[in-house]
This record gives structure tokens, sequence and C-alpha cells, in this order.
């Protein structure tokens, strides 16, 4: 027979897919089986997540959210024709830089 | 044209997280989230984890709302971001991280500790759903309706998978898939799973 791993053998356990045999079997491996024991523990931990509808629809609607978040946050700091926000300081440092440059170089040549 | 933004006081925003109202997330979202960012990037974080650590705060709050009248004794901002510093407060303490600024609060206020007490079980959750909302939302979807006891051929069809094998094995698949994350998870040994819950079939 196949052995199966701890999650198998838990999840086939929990939905009463095992033989007679093989339960009584799981069960006294659980008694004496720590690590088995542990994952049985989070197996049931996890799925008892599930039990609170409430709790896993407002979940849903924060995701819903928080995807639309992020996609408008990230449109938001973009300007058209795909040039970003950095690109467009850059060039207005550029500008401002070249006319204080343009500025200093006459103010210079008339005095 | 630009929307206007509407405007929510502390009662409607209350309100609209007990009704899962998706304008209000928004809007909390929308004026929280960049505070809240700038505080932890600041304080040895980064864009991820303050999204772990917002929808953290979104669901603390959301519990204490079902489980009891919330009565604010400060406004609904201040509330928020104390809640999103403790957490995170609670994240760096146990990853002994370098905190920095814990004290450089974006308001001033007065609150009792009691109000946003965070108990152990809702440690799992919130790292339940850590793991889980970093699977694909198809994933999810499977385990959701699982859960729900939908029947596998409906969610065969609902899902657009091929038959309901393909159904089962999916659910499978994503559920082992979500257990060995979170047993992955160092915050795990921090967290004890009550005995009281297992019980034999």
């Amino acid at each position: 027979m196949k052995k199966l791993n701890y999650f198998e053998l838990i999840d086939k356990y929990t939905n009463d897919e095992l033989d007679e045999g093989e339960r009584t079997k799981f069960e006294t491996d659980l008694i004496i089986n720590s690590d088995l024991y542990e994952q049985f523990k989070l197996y049931n931990e996890v799925i008892s997540q599930f039990e609170d509808k409430e709790l896993i629809d407002f979940n849903q609607v924060i995701n819903e959210v928080s995807d639309s978040y992020n996609k408008n946050k990230h449109i938001q700091y973009k300007f058209p024709g795909a040039v970003n926000s950095y690109d467009v300081i850059a060039i207005l440092v550029f500008i401002v830089l070249g006319i204080f440059l343009c500025l200093f170089y006459f103010y210079y040549l008339h005095v | 044209m630009k929307t206007q933004t509407p405007y929510y006081d502390d009662n409607e925003l209350l309100t609209g997280i007990r009704n899962k109202n998706t304008d209000v997330i928004r809007y909390i979202y929308q004026n929280l989230k960049p505070i809240i960012q700038r505080f932890i990037v600041k304080n040895s974080g980064d864009e991820i984890i303050t999204e772990d650590i917002f929808q953290e705060t979104l669901i603390v709050v959301f519990n204490k709302l079902r489980k009891e009248d919330l009565c604010l004794t400060c406004s609904f901002n201040t509330y928020f971001i104390a809640i999103c510093k403790k957490i995170w407060y609670n994240y760096l303490r146990k990853r002994s991280y370098n905190f920095i600024d814990f004290t450089n609060d974006v308001e001033n206020f007065n609150f009792q500790e009691k109000s946003y007490e965070l108990n152990s079980t809702p440690e799992f959750t919130r790292l339940f759903f850590k793991h889980f909302n970093k699977m694909s939302p198809k994933s999810r979807e499977v385990l959701i309706l699982y859960f729900n006891n939908v029947p596998a051929d409906v969610i065969a069809t609902r899902l657009g998978f091929k038959n309901k094998e393909y159904a089962i094995s999916r659910k499978y698949k994503c559920l082992k898939r979500l257990v060995t994350s979170i047993k992955s998870d160092p915050k795990l040994n921090d967290i004890a799973i009550e005995d009281e819950k297992i019980e034999l079939f």
C-alpha cells in the first residue's frame, strides 16, 4: 500500500476516506506521534477559520479594495505617455538649472 | 472628470466596517494607508509588510465591532493608527528589529491600552489571513466554496474547471499549500493552538 504523508492521511481521515483499520491506526498514531498530532491540530485550526464566514467575506472585501487601491495608486503617480513622476521631476530640475545658468551667464556678461 | 471623495464621520466608519462596506474600506485605505506606510517604512518595514499590517488592523477592528459596542475615546484615525502601531511593534519585538521611532505619532492621543488589546486566538486568525491572502484569487475561491459546502461539480462549473475531480484535487493542493505555508511561518511558534479545538471524528 502507498505510504501516505501526514497531510494526506489527516485529509483522508477528516473526509472520512479511511477504512476501519486505517482509522484505528491513525487514532492510535495520533496519541503516540507528536509530529502527527501537531499537524493534525494545525490542519483543524486552519479549517476552523473557514467556519467564520463573515470574516472570510470581510477579508474578500479587503482584498478587492486593496487590489483596486494599489492599481489606482500606481496610475495616480504616472504621467501620460509612460513618463513617470521621477522623469518629470528630473526634466523640471534641468529646466530650472538651465534658466539659472543662463541668467548667471548674462548677468556676468553685462556687468 | 474627477469624482468627489466622500466624507465619513467616525460612526459611519465603524458602521461601514461592521457592514463590510466597500466604499468605507476604500476611504480608510485612501486616508490611512499612506500614513501607516510612512510610519512602517521609516521603522525598518516595507510596502509589502505595510499591506499585511494594514489588513490585520482592519480585521482586528472588524472583530472588535462584532463582539462589542465599540465606544471610541479618541478619533477613529487615532484608534486605527494605534492598532497598526501596536501590531507593528509586536512584530518588531518578535523579530528583534531596530525600532527607532515608535513615539513619532501622527496625532497625540489618550486612549486606554485595553481598547485595542490583542489576544491569542486572533493571532492565529491573522496568521491564517496573511497566508490565505497570498494565494491566487482562484485558489482562495476554491477553498471558500469548498468550505461553504458547495458541491465539487458546482465548484468546477463556477470556476471553469474541466471536471469535479479536478476541483477536488485543486482544493486538496490549495489546502496543503496553505497549511504548509502557515507551518513554515516562524510566527506560528509564538502562537499556541488550543487542544480543546481538536476532536476525533
